[in-house]
């Protein structure tokens, strides 16, 4: 299954204990509550149910959701 | 290049104490497989040569530290097989326990170092050891991950990939940018404001301390099982685990602490969006987290704090943690910015060295101020490892471990509880604690029967009709004409209404009447009231109004205000018509005792009623405890309207001992109470602390050995008092109690150990007896964490008469006793001791303890309060003379415009006060001084002045310069004495030294011996010696005493009389010129040791000897009286025969010894007339050691604080000299010798100083002085004697 | 001194129900924070309700 905007905004939502509506694709995620630990999190899901290979610098450096989509090979 | 913020904090860190090496990091990777040390060594190379950060070296540059990089690092990699070592693991961590010890040269560098062991076959440690300012927990994984990868591609024979990591200039770049920026305004602003309050930051250890050279490490792991179950609950909260750890952290600190505000730190890895997640190198910044913990919010709710405080933190995480310390001013005042650390380090260590897997160990995260909580998930599957690291100032690794069990006890209790319970519901003891304090600590079941207070006395009269009940002064009762009289009122009381549940209010002094009174009352079955009555009118109004008691009783009609309560007057009731039988009565244990009065907290006092089962239990436990005989005989002193009195009263009646009443008043005058217990041959008595340390300070007290037991308790007792307890009443058990009223008098007790150290503890409780120290959610604590104490058990009071309210919210339900029981709430914070004791740490609240007399400060306010100029008011006891306690209120002036007067509102509260609750002093302020959280600042509030004391010169500064001051004044009897003034330079003599040392000790629980204050000898040279707390040798007993070495004049030195000690020049200091030193010459073998000298020339050659010592050539002065005057005269010709000058000889009724060949020896009688006349008492009828011991003791001489194997020297000193003496032979001296004689009769009539003639070759000049030898230096006739000495002292001077 | 109201404190504003009102077998009272299980052998007679209230009932109880 490819992971589409929408899933990876629903998963950044769901560790982050917020509704998907309220998290805007373009801002920083820190800002949100995003930290290393919640990063590992949705990578280990990731990796377990989409096989992604990006590493945890690789989110981390740009943690928004815009930018994920790009580095993971999402559908828009 | 400049450094990084975060460099810069751990730069001054180690700025600190620059040869610590408390910022070295250090890990450990175990290697499990082949290694190929000149592979991994290659691979360390490129590694290094990558990672900027480990190039530099750090020199502090004219605008302050800068990194240079290093271009040629040296790689210090040790590379050692241990293979042949028979612990090779353990070779190599002691290793690397040195190395992590060795602090790194920050202006030399490198500052990293390496080394890889070989401990198996396939097994390799690979070390590394990194300062701090270049290297954090994320930058070791990436150097980690890095190295894991190039080793492995050189080992397959590859190019390893291109370096991953970016450069230290961005990361310098990227820092600087910041610190220029908008953000960084906004994030100080948002810091600055967030703690604008300057909040308490609690931690475990309660205090703080500058961080050491090491730390202890205890080592955890959470089971796999709870750490899956961790993540789950964590999960569904919508947090992380690190997220729940510090939840579960701050309710830890929450309840150890005893405070619902916590403040925890949290170190953060700072790189999300920065370039500094490819830089190894030092970034990471610490964030406050304040977070409010109470019980009734449950776990979720906790967490969900922390989430949201965390999100809130991170969006001003930049700015660093110690400028927020600066900024706030917290950097010089010692004050903590947070409490404990929790640094979690989820960083992911599955690496690979050519398919070799690795375990990561970390040795050190850094230095530790407080308490670190060092967290690693590792991610393979081995549990959570929870490191405490805590600061070896603060934490002993017990101590550390006990709070790292409990937490990870609490973890696996959170992990397995529903997130949303209260927090309440947990506890911070670990399991077997609970058991201990709960259950071991009180298994206090004892079965008692079912009796009364009364019931026990009736028995014992029936057993023991003929013996001493009662004494008061020349009068007695014995049991059976106690009973009679009590019964005989009792049926009148039946008669006019008291049964059981009726009260009877007592008003009647300390008589025996009293006593008679009370027990009529109980025979009658009712309650007895005590009214003192000293209370204004007012008060005993309001308490006969709100107890309604069915009578008073007084000694006369006047004594209580006309109330509209059946009076009963003892002095016009005749009883003589009544029967002498116990009357009938319906009594049982349920039915009150007694009722008592205490201090109400919101302005008017409560009365606790206590039943008959509750005292009962408390006489039974102490007759079993402390076996009282009927020889024993009990004092009565404290007054009846404080509980302590309960035991007083009865418990010798029960058991058929004797029961000594003082007489009014007496019990405040403590010459007074040592007279009675001496000639009443008391053996059983009760003080409250501050009363027992007046005591002890009476001479007479020491007389009081006669006591079997002595009972503290009302008060805190300190530690100096039952050691001067020990010192003074030695062989006498002490013991402390404490109970409030609430509890039958007492419910708990601690034998006193004399000799031991700490705070004093109020001990285990009595029989059927439970005590819990309760935390803020009324969970017990575990021993040594502060809490609440909670009492329950038979001895609870039935309730506050009158006052369901107020019932209610203070006994309240017992959740660990037997169902439906309840326990009363103290207000006392206390801790429980390993060895089930409890210590009293203070209050909750506004109560306290003035002499041993409860008050409530509310009450007081409450009254200030209600006058109509008075706007707000505030009590306080304050203590700013030390031992001196006394009340002082504060008032602000009310809008109505006048303002309110000081004196006048004294008055006011005189009248509806008891006079122990009347502030001695009352300020006018304009507005109460406030914290920066606008709470009132009780340690702004100023002090009343004091009266001045004593001018000639400069003011004292410090109270132990005003203390020393005022005692000096008082001791001398002079009114007034400035702080330079020297004490024997006033007229200080031996005797009056040891009173003054006495006071000293007393007053400032300063340890003090005559010979420091020879040494010095004005206020301010002793306050300043006491400062430094000397504790040097004694030099009173030294051969060379310097009573005075200071001085321009030519040295007099005084030779010893007979006992070998020569305090008694002392007198001559006043009485010569001030710059006229004088040395005291004392015989070898006063501190007790070696042997005595063989002969006087040996005697004089030592004493020639230390004389030089000071004043190695002449001229010399000499001095002494009797055998000193002897001694004088020898040592002067061994001067002379040495070539020195004698320029003064002068002898003090001192004659040859030719004079005493013939005379008798003297004895050891002798030798003891003469200890006794040396310490200033002329006695012939003391003939044995242990008689002037005690003398000496009893009547607080000096000489009795002298150890005994100094007394026992003296006297051996005595005999020695009066042989040495006889057996001298004279040579002559070359000069004249002045002669004071004592000249008034005497048995020995047959000395001259003629007898000195063939040994002094000049003129003999004499002077008579009418007194006996041994009165010569008495302070009258050494005004003679000096007059004459000075005056020749002067002709020397000019000559 | 505590600043944060204790277990039978009112809290802050007292606006809020924060504790009980239970009874024994004996017919003693007690007051009782809301975050505790009722102990054994009490049972609860008034709340949850304010500290005031509470307060109020103890003094006057319902004949």
């Amino acid at each position: 299954m490819a992971l589409s905007v929408e899933l990876i905004r629903a998963d950044v939502a769901d560790v982050l204990g917020e509704d998907p509506a309220d998290i805007p694709v373009d801002e920083n995620l820190v800002d949100y509550g995003l930290d290393s630990v919640r990063i590992m999190s949705l990578i280990e899901r990731w990796r377990r149910e989409h096989d992604i290979a990006a590493t945890f610098v690789d989110l981390a450096e740009q943690p928004a959701i815009e930018a994920w989509v790009k580095i993971l090979g999402a559908s828009a | 290049m400049r450094l990084t913020a975060a460099q810069s904090g751990m730069w001054f860190a180690q700025a600190l104490d620059p040869g610590s090496p408390a910022q070295n990091t250090a890990e450990c990777l175990e290697i499990h497989g082949p290694v190929d040390p000149s592979l991994f060594a290659r691979t360390l190379r490129q590694v290094v040569s990558e990672a900027d950060a480990l190039r530099v070296r750090i020199i502090e540059g004219a605008d302050g530290p800068q990194q240079l990089e290093v271009v040629e690092p040296t790689l210090p990699l040790k590379v050692r097989d241990l293979r042949a070592a028979s612990d090779p693991d353990a070779e190599a961590r002691a290793w690397m326990r040195e190395d992590l010890a060795t602090p790194f040269d920050l202006a030399a560098g490198p500052l990293f170092a390496h080394a890889l062991f070989r401990v198996g076959d396939e097994r390799w440690l690979w070390y590394q050891r990194v300062h701090h300012i270049v290297m954090d927990g994320f930058g070791y994984s990436l150097l980690a991950r890095r190295t894991a990868e190039v080793y492995t591609a050189l080992a397959a024979g590859e190019e390893p990939g291109e370096s991953p990591f970016g450069r230290l200039a961005d990361l310098v770049a990227e820092d600087t940018a910041y610190r220029a920026s908008e953000t960084y305004e906004t994030d100080r602003r948002f810091w600055d404001g967030a703690f604008a309050d300057r909040p308490d930051a609690p931690n475990l250890a309660g205090r703080t301390a500058l961080p050491s050279r090491t730390f202890h490490r205890r080592s955890a792991r959470l089971s796999p099982e709870a750490t899956a179950r961790l993540r789950e609950s964590a999960s569904s909260m919508r947090a992380t685990w690190p997220e729940v750890l510090v939840a579960a952290q701050a309710l830890y600190v929450s309840r150890a602490t005893g405070s619902a505000e916590v403040v925890l730190g949290l170190p953060m890895m700072g790189r999300m969006g920065s370039v500094a997640l490819r830089v190894p190198g030092m970034v990471m910044n610490v964030l406050p987290l304040r977070l409010t913990v109470t019980p009734q919010a449950t776990f979720a709710e906790l967490t969900r704090q922390v989430v949201l405080g965390i999100r809130a933190a991170r969006r001003h995480q930049r700015y660093r943690y110690e400028d927020i310390r600066r900024d706030l001013g917290l950097l010089g005042e010692g004050r903590s910015l947070v409490g404990p650390l929790v640094n979690v380090m989820p960083f992911d260590y599955g690496l690979t060295f050519a398919g070799a897997r690795t375990e990561a160990h970390n040795l050190s995260a850094g230095p530790v101020d407080d308490l670190t909580v060092n967290v690693y998930d590792r991610a393979d599957g081995s549990g959570l490892r929870i490191d405490y690291d805590g600061n070896p100032a603060l934490y002993e690794p017990d101590e550390l471990g006990a709070h790292q069990a409990r937490f990870m006890e609490l973890l696996e209790r959170i992990a397995e509880t529903e997130p949303h319970t209260p927090l309440a519901e947990h506890t911070i003891a670990r399991h077997a604690e609970l058991t201990l304090v709960v259950d071991e600590f009180n298994a206090t079941a004892h079965p008692v029967p079912p009796t009364t207070l009364i019931g026990p006395i009736e028995g014992q009269t029936v057993r023991t009709p003929d013996a001493t009940a009662l004494v008061f002064g020349d009068q007695d009762l014995t049991y059976a004409e106690l009973n009679a009289r009590a019964n005989r009122l009792a049926h009148h009381l039946v008669e006019i209404g008291v049964h059981p549940g009726a009260l009877a209010a007592v008003a009647v002094p300390r008589s025996l009447d009293l006593v008679i009174t009370l027990l009529a009352v109980l025979k009658a079955g009712g309650a007895y009231l005590p009214l003192d009555p000293d209370y204004p009118a007012d008060r005993l109004a309001y308490m006969l109004q709100d107890a309604g008691p069915a009578c008073v009783i007084a000694d006369r009609a006047d004594r209580v205000p006309a109330s509209g309560v059946p009076l009963v007057a003892l002095d016009s009731l005749d009883t003589t018509p009544y029967g002498t039988y116990d009357p009938p009565r319906a009594l049982t244990p349920h039915h009150p005792a007694y009722v008592i009065y205490t201090s109400g907290s919101t302005g008017r006092p409560k009365g606790v009623v206590v039943p008959h089962a509750a005292i009962d239990n408390r006489l039974r436990w102490m007759q079993a405890e402390y076996e009282l005989a009927p020889g024993d005989r009990v004092l009565q002193k404290t007054p009846s309207g404080f509980d302590v009195s309960v035991w007083e009263f009865f418990w010798a009646l029960r058991v058929g001992a004797t029961l000594v009443v003082a007489e009014p008043g007496g019990h405040k005058d403590p010459a007074y109470l040592a007279r009675v217990i001496r000639e009443q041959d008391v053996t059983v008595c009760h003080f409250v602390p501050s009363m027992l340390q007046v005591f002890l300070s009476e001479p007479a007290a020491a007389g009081c050995k006669g006591l079997r037991h002595v009972f503290c308790s009302g008060e805190a007792l300190p530690r100096e008092t039952v050691r001067e307890f020990g010192r003074v009443l030695d062989g006498v058990p002490l013991h402390n109690l404490y109970g409030p009223t609430e509890a039958a008098v007492d419910v708990t007790y601690h034998p006193c150990a004399t000799d031991a150290t700490g705070p004093v503890p109020i001990g285990k409780p009595v029989w059927n007896t439970r005590l819990y120290v309760l935390d803020a959610a009324l969970q017990p604590c575990p021993p040594g964490v502060q809490g609440e104490l909670y009492l329950a058990g038979t001895q609870l009071a039935a309730e506050y008469l009158g006052r369901p309210e107020l019932t209610a919210a203070r006994f309240v339900a017992d959740p660990y006793g037997p169902p439906g029981t309840r326990m009363y709430r103290t207000g006392d914070l206390a801790r429980w001791t390993e060895h089930g004791e409890i210590e009293y740490l203070g209050r909750t609240d506004h109560q306290v303890k003035l002499r041993g007399l409860r008050i409530e400060l509310g009450e007081i306010e409450a009254e200030l309060a209600a006058d109509a100029a008075v706007g707000a008011a505030s009590v306080l006891v304050r203590e700013d003379r030390p031992g001196d306690q006394r009340l002082v209120g504060y008032v602000t002036p009310s809008d109505t415009g006048s303002v309110p007067d000081p004196e006048e509102l004294r008055a006011r509260l005189a009248g509806t006060l008891p006079d122990y609750m009347v502030p001695g002093a009352i300020l006018v302020l304009d507005d109460f001084p406030l914290s920066p959280n606008g709470k009132l600042d009780r340690r702004a509030l100023p002090a009343p002045s004091f009266e001045g004391s004593g001018d000639g010169g400069r003011v004292p500064s410090g109270h132990r310069e005003e203390t020393l001051t005022r005692l000096f004044a008082e001791i001398l009897g002079v009114p007034q004495l400035g702080v330079d003034d020297a004490f024997f330079d006033l007229g200080g003599t031996s005797l009056l030294a040891a009173r003054l040392v006495s006071r000293v000790r007393d007053t400032l629980g300063a340890e003090l011996t005559i010979g420091t204050l020879f040494q010095a000898q004005t206020p301010a040279a002793l306050a300043a010696h006491l400062d430094a707390d000397h504790s040097e040798a004694d030099h009173a007993l030294d051969v060379l005493l310097p009573l005075r070495a200071g001085g321009d004049r030519t040295p007099l030195f005084a030779f010893h009389p007979a006992g070998g000690m020569s305090w008694c020049y002392s007198g001559l200091l006043s009485r010569l010129d001030p710059g006229q030193p004088v040395y005291g010459l004392q015989a070898r073998g006063l501190h007790g040791e070696g042997e005595l000298p063989s002969t006087m020339e040996e005697m004089a050659a030592e004493y020639v000897e230390a004389l030089r010592a000071v004043r190695p050539h002449g001229p010399y002065r000499l001095l002494g009286w009797s055998v000193g005057g002897v001694l004088a005269h020898t040592v002067a010709v061994l001067l002379q025969e040495a070539g020195e000058e004698v320029e003064l000889l002068a002898l003090l009724d001192a004659y040859p010894s030719d004079q005493w060949r013939d005379a008798a020896v003297p004895e050891e009688a002798d030798a003891l007339g003469a200890l006794l006349r040396m310490a200033g008492y002329d006695r012939t009828d003391e003939l044995t050691r242990e008689d002037v011991l005690a003398t000496l003791q009893r009547e607080g001489s000096a000489l009795a604080g002298l150890p005994d194997r100094t007394l026992t020297a003296v006297l051996d000193i005595v005999v020695n000299n009066a042989r040495l003496m006889r057996e001298h032979d004279h040579r002559p001296f070359e000069g004249d010798a002045l002669f004071f004689t004592a000249a008034a009769p005497r048995a020995e009539d047959w000395l001259t100083r003629e007898a000195w003639a063939p040994y002094v070759s000049g003129s003999i000049s004499n002077h008579d002085v009418d007194c006996l030898h041994p009165e010569l230096t008495q302070p009258r006739r050494l005004d003679e004697v000096c007059a004459v000495l000075a005056a020749r002292l002067k002709e020397l001077d000019h000559a | 001194m505590t600043t944060t109201p204790g277990p039978f404190d009112p809290a802050v504003d007292d606006t809020e129900p924060t504790h009980l009102v239970l009874e024994n077998a004996l017919g003693e009272y007690s007051l009782w924070p809301l975050f505790r299980r009722v102990p054994e052998g009490w049972h609860t007679v008034y709340g949850p309700q304010t500290y005031g209230r509470c307060v109020a009932r103890l003094q006057d109880p319902p004949a």
